[in-house]
């Protein structure tokens, strides 16, 4: 009995946290707010002020969107008992933002199967996710200043 | 010949024409380079079938590379062959052309098919 009241409190604390498990997203622009998109779907309007739901499932592709332009993106590989950030095409700050993590429950279903299994299931899982993601939005220094798009292509 | 007649009904491919790339400011090798390159990520896709002729195809898709301030937005623009109605259409800023690839991959894999 006692254990099952020890299983019912843990899993009502994990419903909680993951009710409310969010992951910090900020661009490396300090000037302007891009929109956020999450899995495809805006998630907040301003990155200045953006904290973005834990998604359900192994991936969450975050994507950076100003003026109907896609800037940049990154993406959060979720696996058994870690995660990795990645940035798709520059490299950012993400790689020393995400060192701390937050323990929210994987999925509804693992909540249910939960019900059903001892306390040390439950336990493993609990998947971790990262509190912030930089997206690297800016164009790097020497490409600003140097790539000449109007030029023939030199790799030709 | 029949079976590839079955080959072909079941298969239920989608074929999409790509007209040349457009751009402004942008130096046409540009256009050609990202042009090579969607070819080649979206012949990988068994759902899509590339066509040359556009009165085959089911859909069209345009490219575009329009100069910006610190790069070219390249634009992919998705229609219905037939009607020319808008289905999708996807701006990603690139900054240089090495970024065609994770960009066309991107593409190519969550929004061509």
């Amino acid at each position: 009995m006692k254990r099952l009241l020890l299983t019912l409190a843990m899993l009502a604390g994990s419903a909680a946290l993951y009710g409310c498990a969010t992951v910090k997203v900020e661009v490396d622009d300090a000037h302007e707010g891009y929109a956020i998109y999450s899995n495809g779907k805006k998630v907040c309007n301003d990155s200045r002020n953006c904290h973005v739901p834990v998604a359900g499932g192994d991936e969450m592709y975050l994507e950076a969107e100003k003026n109907g332009v896609v800037y940049g993106e990154a993406v959060i590989h979720r696996g058994d008992g870690g995660y990795s950030t990645q940035t798709i095409l520059r490299r950012g700050t993400t790689e020393s933002a995400t060192k701390v993590a937050v323990k929210a429950v994987g999925t509804p279903m693992g909540l249910a199967a939960g019900l059903l299994l001892p306390l040390e299931y439950v336990t493993t899982t609990t998947e971790y996710f990262p509190t912030e993601v930089m997206i690297p939005v800016m164009p790097p220094d020497s490409a600003v200043l140097a790539y000449p798009w109007d030029q023939p292509d030199p790799s030709k | 010949m029949a079976m590839l007649f079955c080959t072909a009904m079941l298969c239920g491919c989608s074929k999409v024409y790509m007209p040349p790339v457009q751009v402004e400011g942008v130096h046409p090798d540009y256009g050609e380079r990202l042009r090579v390159l969607t070819k080649q990520y979206v012949a990988i896709d068994d759902n899509v079938t590339l066509v040359e002729d556009e009165r085959q195809s089911d859909r069209k898709l345009q490219l575009q590379l329009v100069r910006d301030t610190a790069g070219v937005v390249v634009v992919f623009e998705m229609r219905e062959s037939k009607d020319n109605s808008l289905i999708w259409v996807y701006r990603h800023i690139a900054y240089d052309p090495n970024e065609f690839i994770p960009i066309v991959s991107r593409v190519s894999k969550e929004k061509i098919r």
